[in-house]
């Protein structure tokens, strides 16, 4: 063989090798669109569905839920909102405040008391105990103090959150907040703001 | 040392040299390839250094220009031609990396690597890309191309 059929080869070699292990390696974190009721907005046949992992600890989540409600208010026969939690493991009260969300919904309040949440982030983020607050704040919506109580405290809440946290984990979920419009990822509030419409329209045109 | 007792111990040295300058920058590149674009999106926007037009184009190509060079390096294909690519790269790893320390940007994983990958500070970042610098630097002028894919081709 002569040298340069030899480069040619070696080359085409090299790049196939390139091209083969990347699509035999790819791997998107995929997506569930199942959550309860209280953790969904918009109507349940809606074209396009953002699914949402986020944690009330995160400055960024909070940032992203003013251009996630503009979505939802410019399109609202046709997108969805599913949310889900992905509490963080550097954010000290990100599982509790998302025990605390989940007690909410089951009084059928959880979007008020997320609101509350990331509106008053800096008030509980840094606080040894952010229990007596996420209390004061559950009576500040209008919840049933005593359930609500009962519930943040309920094991079973608990392990709804944890298997959350267990979902986004296994789903490599790379930061908070990540949004899925139908299949396609958006990492952080300012992705969603510069893309989260077009790719609504894109969906809708299909 | 002579000129050239020291080209003589480049052309033992370069291969390993070679070769982990090229697997360094093969591996970021294919675990950056294999996840989706946008959370390398996420991680160029977080250095506060690219204009946003440009993030979304750079999140789909530098992965594979680090994959191809870093495997054509590894190899030894093209081997001077590469070593200088892969030397450009470090060189611009080193540039925003340099300036993202210098500006105290709040950034706990360089990002280097993917979500998979290994998780390194910014500035441990920063002495690995500056030793490869110097690795493929001292590549370019290792004259003697040993375990190539190029001595192979010459031969």
């Amino acid at each position: 063989m002569d040298k340069t059929k030899k480069r040619v080869w070696v080359g085409l070699g090299l790049l196939a090798v390139a091209v083969v292990s990347v699509a035999v390696g790819q791997r998107s974190p995929g997506f569930s669109g199942e959550a309860p009721a209280y953790r969904q907005k918009g109507p349940s046949r809606a074209r396009v569905t953002i699914t949402e992992y986020s944690d009330f600890q995160c400055p960024k989540c909070g940032q992203a839920v003013p251009i996630v409600n503009k979505l939802l208010t410019t399109y609202p026969n046709d997108v969805r909102l599913v949310f889900h939690h992905a509490p963080l493991k550097q954010h000290k009260w990100a599982v509790l405040a998302a025990q605390a969300a989940e007690s909410a919904g089951l009084q059928d309040k959880f979007w008020e008391y997320a609101d509350h949440l990331f509106s008053k982030q800096t008030e509980w983020s840094p606080v040894l105990d952010p229990k007596p607050l996420f209390i004061t704040y559950a009576k500040e919506i209008g919840l049933d103090v005593d359930l609500f109580t009962k519930d943040l405290e309920s094991p079973l809440v608990a392990e709804k959150v944890r298997k959350e946290k267990e979902q986004a984990d296994a789903l490599e979920i790379p930061a908070t907040p990540t949004f899925f419009i139908n299949d396609r990822m958006l990492v952080g509030d300012t992705q969603l703001a510069g893309n989260g419409a077009r790719y609504i329209e894109q969906d809708l045109a299909q | 040392m002579t000129g050239r007792r020291a080209s003589f111990l480049l052309g033992f040295a370069a291969p390993f040299f070679r070769v982990t300058a090229g697997a360094v920058l093969a591996l970021s590149g294919y675990l950056k390839a294999v996840r989706h674009p946008a959370e390398f999106e996420a991680t160029l926007a977080s250095y506060w250094f690219f204009p946003g037009v440009l993030l979304a184009p750079l999140a789909r190509i530098v992965p594979w220009l680090e994959l191809v060079v870093g495997l054509f390096l590894a190899a030894g294909y093209f081997t001077r031609a590469t070593a200088l690519a892969g030397a450009a790269l470090y060189m611009g790893f080193v540039g925003v990396l340099g300036q993202a320390i210098l500006r105290k940007l709040p950034l706990k994983d360089c990002g280097c690597f993917g979500q998979a990958g290994p998780h390194l500070q910014p500035i441990q970042a920063l002495s690995l890309d500056v030793v490869m610098v110097v690795f493929c630097l001292l590549v370019f002028f290792d004259r003697e191309k040993n375990l190539s894919a190029d001595r192979w081709i010459e031969k």
